[in-house]
C-alpha cells in the first residue's frame, strides 16, 4: 500500500508516512550505529601486527644498557668537628674519648633576699639517652672551661679548669653532679655576667666505658630552704642549658687509602666518601636506574633487635683524595640527597645495603659545567650504634653504582 | 503538498515517530563520537606506525558512497570537501558532521590474522549563506591519521615491555569562500591551514623493580600555515565539470625528544604540503540515474619530507560513483522507492612508499599502499533542505602482504548528519 509524503510543521520530510514501517530504517540504522560502535575496543592487531610495521631505522627502537660502575676513589673519614647530635657521649673506650660541653645563656637565681635564706643542694641534671647502656665506675667530673665555649674547637677542645663535681655515672638516675653550695657565690657572679664563665664540659676522670645523655636537656637546679610565717620552705630554681656539643677523639685507626673494608657510623662517626668516574649520559636518554649497592663485611657488627639508623647521602663538592682526613675538606652539601631510612644490619641477610639515587644526579655529574666528586655516606646519629663495614674497591666484592640508560626511541621520520 | 493521510494521523503518527527517529539517531551519533571514538581512536590502519599515516577521505556520507567523487557536485543542501566551489549553491546555514566506525583485519606473516576496529571523525563543516549570494563556510578535516598502538617485548639489552601510543597526523582547517555566477559557473576558495602534529609516547617497563619505567615524548611539530585550494565548476546540458587546484607550503618541522631531565629539539627540516589538483565530472545518464567521477592527485615526491624511513611519492584517488536518484516527495511509491542508492568505488594510491618487511629503512628497499574500496550508500533526505542523514557501507583492502608483510581489509560505515536552519525553525 503506497503512502505518500508529508511535509511537518516543522518541514522535516520523510519517506514514509505509516509509523510502524517508517521507524524500521531509523532502528536498522540506530541497531547499527551501536553495534559498529561496540567495536571500538580492540587495538589487538596493532599490539601484534602492527609491531612487524614498527621499523625505525637500524638502531632499533632504543637498547637498555645496565652497567657496574666501581668507585676509583674511596675511604672513610671522621667528622673532625663538634657533634650536635641528640646524644651527649661521655667517657672512654679503648682509644676513644668524648667530652660534653655546655654554655650557660642565663641564669635563674633564688631571691636571696628571703629571710632565713639557705642553698642547700645545687647539682647538674641531665636525662641519660636510654639507649646508651652506662657501665659501672664511670666517673665523670663536672668542671668549668679554662678557655671560651668554642664549637669549632677540635678534641680534646676547652681544657677543664676548676671542678665543681664528681659522679659516677652507672649508680645515679638521672644522671646528677652534685655541685658544692659553696659554689652558689661564683654562680651568683656567673648569674651578673653570664659571659664570665666560659662554659662547663664533662669528662670522664675514671674508670671505663661510654654514657649517653640527652642534648639540650641539662639543668642546673639550685635547693634553697627560706622562712614563711615562721615554717622552714624549701624550693628550687632551675636553670636550662640548651647550648651543649661533644667532642672525641680523632678516628683510628686512620684509613691507608688501601684499605679492602671501609668504616661507617659509629663512635668515630666514620663517613664513606666515594667516587665513580660515570661516563656522560647521551642526550635524550633516559637513566633509568641509579643505584648505589653497598657491600657488607660479612662478620660487621650487628645492630640490637629493633634499632635501626638513617644512612644518609651527600653529594661532595671539592676535591679530595683518599688521603682526606676528616669530612670538613669534602664540601658536602649540608641537604641530604636521598636517605635510605630505618637500615640496619641484623645479618647475613644484610650482606648488600642498597641506596636508589635520584637519576637527575648522573646527569648533573656529567652535563655540561657539572661537579662529580662524588659522594659522601654518613648514618644520621650513628655514634651510639654499631659501626658498619664496608667492602672497598680494593676488596674482591666492591662497592657499585650500578647505572641504567635507556638510549632514546628513533624518531618518527 | 498533499497528503493521503487524515490530518490527525498525520499530526499524532509520523510526526512524533520522525522527531523521536531523528533525536534518537542525532543521540546515537553523539555516543558514537564521544564515547566509542576516543577509546577506539588508538590506531588506524597498521601502516599508520610510519610514514604519513592513513590518508582519510574527509568527505560526507553521501560522497564516500560515491567513492568520494565529490569535485563537481553541488546543490542547496549539497557540497564536497573537495572542492571549495561545491559550496556556492547553499542556500541556508548548514551544519555537517560525519563519523566513520570501522573495521579491520589485518594478516600477518605465517597466516595469522587479527582483527580490530576504531572510530573516526573526518570531518566537521559548517556553511552559511552571506549577503551578495557569497557562501562562508569553515571546516575541520583530518588529512592523514597517523594513530597507532604497540605492545612489544624488546630484548634490545635489558628486556623491557614497550608500550608505544602515537596520535595526531596532518589535519585541516579550512575557511571557505564561495559565489554562483549564474545557475552555471560557481566559484570558491579555501584558506586551508595545515594543522595537527605526530606525537608518539614511548613507555618501556622492566621486570626489574630497580629499574624505573622509561617515558619518552617524541614529537614532529611543523608550523601552522596556510594554503590555497582555488575551486571551480561549470554545468553545461546537465554535465557539471569541476576542478580544484592546490598550494604548495613549506611546513618548518621541529622533532622534540622528551625523557625525565632531557629534552633534545631538533629543527631545520620542512615538511612540504604538495601542490596538487581534483578534477572530475558528473552527469545524469537516465531519468534517475547520475554517474560522477574523479581524479584527484597531490604531489608527494621524495623532497616533500627528508627521512631515512619513508619515502614519497604522489598521493592519487580515482573515484567512480553511481547514484539512482530517490522519488520525489509528491511522487507515489513504496518508501523504498525514494531512497536513493549510491554505488562506488575508489583506487587510492597511498603516498607513503614504506620500508619492506625485513628492512629497517628505505634504504633496503620500499613498497607503496594501495587501497581498493567498494561503497555502498542511502541518505534520507529532509524535504526543506535543511538537512540529511546519509549513510555508506564501505568494503576494501589495502597494502601487499608479500612486500609490507601485513595487509588489511576493512569495513567501515559512514554516518553524516547535515542540519540547516530550516529544520528547527
Amino acid at each position: 500500500m503506497p503512502f505518500s509524503s508529508v511535509r511537518s510543521d516543522n518541514g522535516l520530510l520523510w519517506a514514509a508516512m505509516r509509523p510502524a514501517r517508517f521507524a524500521r530504517p531509523i532502528h536498522a540504522i540506530l541497531i547499527a550505529l551501536l553495534v559498529l560502535g561496540a567495536w571500538g575496543c580492540s587495538t589487538k592487531e596493532s599490539r601484534i601486527l602492527g609491531n612487524e610495521r614498527l621499523l625505525r631505522g637500524p638502531d632499533g627502537l632504543g637498547t637498555t644498557t645496565r652497567e657496574s660502575l666501581i668507585p676509583d676513589r674511596d675511604t672513610y673519614v671522621s667528622p673532625g668537628a663538634a657533634n650536635f647530635g641528640p646524644t651527649l657521649l661521655i667517657g672512654s673506650q679503648g682509644g676513644f674519648d668524648s667530652r660534653a660541653f655546655f654554655r650557660v645563656p642565663s641564669w635563674a637565681i633564688p631571691d636571696t633576699t628571703l629571710p632565713s635564706f639557705a642553698v642547700t643542694a645545687i647539682f647538674l641534671e641531665v636525662p641519660f639517652d636510654t639507649f646508651v647502656t652506662t657501665p659501672l665506675n664511670l666517673l665523670v667530673d663536672l668542671a668549668t672551661t679554662a678557655t671560651a665555649y668554642d664549637t669549632l674547637a677540635s678534641f680534646p677542645g676547652p681544657a677543664p679548669d676548676q671542678t665543681l663535681g664528681t659522679v659516677d655515672a652507672g649508680v645515679v638516675l638521672p644522671f646528677r653532679v652534685p655541685i658544692a653550695t659553696s659554689v652558689f657565690t661564683q654562680i651568683k657572679g656567673w648569674a651578673q655576667n653570664p659571659s664570665s664563665l666560659p662554659g662547663l664540659v664533662l669528662y670522664a676522670a675514671g674508670g671505663s666505658g661510654i654514657t649517653g645523655l640527652q642534648a639540650g636537656k641539662a639543668v642546673l637546679k639550685i635547693r634553697y630552704d627560706h622562712l614563711v610565717s615562721g615554717a622552714t620552705v624549701s624550693d628550687s630554681t632551675s636553670t636550662a642549658i640548651p647550648l651543649d656539643f661533644t667532642l672525641h677523639t680523632p678516628g683510628t685507626p686512620a684509613p691507608t687509602g688501601t684499605d679492602t673494608t671501609l668504616v661507617l657510623g659509629g663512635l668515630y662517626e666514620w663517613s664513606v666518601p666515594l667516587h665513580f668516574a660515570a661516563a656522560a649520559v647521551a642526550s635524550g636518554s633516559t637513566v633509568n636506574e641509579a643505584t648505589l649497592r653497598l657491600r657488607v663485611v660479612p662478620g660487621s657488627p650487628t645492630y640490637p633487635t629493633s634499632r635501626t639508623v638513617d644512612l644518609e647521602v651527600r653529594r661532595i663538592r671539592n676535591a679530595w683524595l683518599e688521603s682526606a682526613g676528616s669530612v670538613a675538606p669534602l664540601g658536602a652539601d649540608s641537604t641530604v640527597l636521598v636517605a635510605r631510612t630505618q637500615l640496619a644490619i641484623t645479618g647475613p641477610a644484610d650482606s648488600v645495603v642498597t641506596v636508589t639515587l635520584p637519576q637527575s644526579l648522573l646527569r648533573a655529574w656529567t652535563a655540561a659545567g657539572g661537579i662529580n666528586e662524588g659522594l659522601l655516606l654518613t648514618l644520621k646519629n650513628g655514634n651510639i650504634l654499631p659501626e658498619i663495614l664496608l667492602l672497598s674497591r680494593e676488596s674482591t666484592s666492591p662497592i657499585e653504582l650500578r647505572v641504567s640508560i635507556t638510549t632514546p626511541p628513533p624518531g618518527r621520520f | 503538498m498533499t497528503s493521503r493521510l487524515p490530518i490527525a494521523l498525520l499530526r499524532r503518527g509520523p510526526k512524533r515517530v520522525s522527531l523521536a527517529a531523528l533525536a534518537a539517531l542525532a543521540a546515537a551519533l553523539a555516543f558514537a563520537a564521544l564515547t566509542v571514538g576516543p577509546s577506539a581512536a588508538l590506531a588506524a590502519s597498521v601502516y599508520s606506525v610510519g610514514g604519513l599515516g592513513e590518508p582519510q577521505l574527509d568527505e560526507s556520507a553521501r560522497i564516500r558512497a560515491l567513492g568520494g567523487a565529490g569535485v563537481a557536485e553541488f546543490g542547496v543542501d549539497l557540497f564536497s570537501q573537495v572542492n571549495p566551489a561545491s559550496t556556492a549553491g547553499v542556500r541556508h546555514l548548514l551544519l555537517q558532521g560525519t563519523i566513520v566506525p570501522a573495521y579491520r583485519r589485518v594478516s600477518g606473516p605465517g597466516g595469522s590474522s587479527e582483527s580490530a576496529s576504531e572510530t573516526e571523525v573526518p570531518s566537521l563543516r559548517a556553511v552559511v549563506l552571506l549577503p551578495g549570494r557569497f557562501v562562508l563556510g569553515a571546516a575541520y578535516a583530518i588529512g592523514t591519521d597517523a594513530q597507532f598502538h604497540v605492545d612489544r617485548a624488546d630484548t634490545a639489552g635489558t628486556a623491557s615491555a614497550l608500550r608505544i601510543e602515537g596520535t595526531g597526523g596532518i589535519q585541516f582547517i579550512r575557511i571557505t569562500a564561495s559565489r554562483e555566477f549564474g545557475p552555471s559557473l560557481r566559484f570558491g576558495i579555501d584558506h586551508e591551514i595545515v594543522a595537527g602534529y605526530y606525537r608518539e609516547e614511548w613507555t618501556r617497563d622492566f621486570a626489574d623493580p630497580d629499574l624505573a619505567t622509561s617515558r619518552d615524548t617524541l614529537e614532529s611539530r611543523y608550523e601552522r600555515l596556510g594554503r590555497w585550494r582555488l575551486g571551480v565548476q561549470g554545468s553545461v546540458r546537465g554535465w557539471t565539470v569541476g576542478g580544484v587546484l592546490e598550494t604548495k607550503r613549506r611546513l618548518p618541522l621541529t622533532s622534540i625528544g622528551r625523557a625525565a631531565g632531557s629534552t633534545v629539539e631538533q629543527g631545520g627540516t620542512n615538511l612540504i604540503m604538495p601542490s596538487g589538483y581534483a578534477v572530475g565530472a558528473s552527469t545524469p545518464v537516465f531519468s534517475r540515474w547520475r554517474v560522477a567521477a574523479q581524479y584527484r592527485r597531490a604531489n608527494w615526491d621524495r623532497s616533500s619530507l627528508a627521512s631515512d624511513l619513508v619515502d614519497l611519492r604522489p598521493m592519487q584517488r580515482v573515484s567512480f560513483g553511481v547514484e539512482r536518484l530517490g522519488r520525489k516527495a509528491e511522487e507515489t511509491g513504496s518508501w523504498r522507492g525514494r531512497l536513493p542508492i549510491r554505488v562506488g568505488i575508489s583506487v587510492l594510491q597511498w603516498p607513503d612508499l614504506l620500508p619492506v618487511a625485513g628492512a629497517s629503512t628505505i634504504a633496503g628497499g620500499t613498497a607503496g599502499v594501495k587501497e581498493w574500496t567498494l561503497s555502498l550508500g542511502t541518505g534520507i533526505v529532509t524535504q526543506d533542505k535543511g538537512g540529511n542523514i546519509d549513510f555508506s557501507l564501505e568494503a576494501g583492502s589495502r597494502g601487499n602482504r608479500d612486500e609490507l608483510g601485513v595487509s588489511e581489509r576493512f569495513v567501515r560505515a559512514a554516518f553524516t548528519l547535515q542540519v540547516g536552519d530550516d529544520s528547527w525553525k
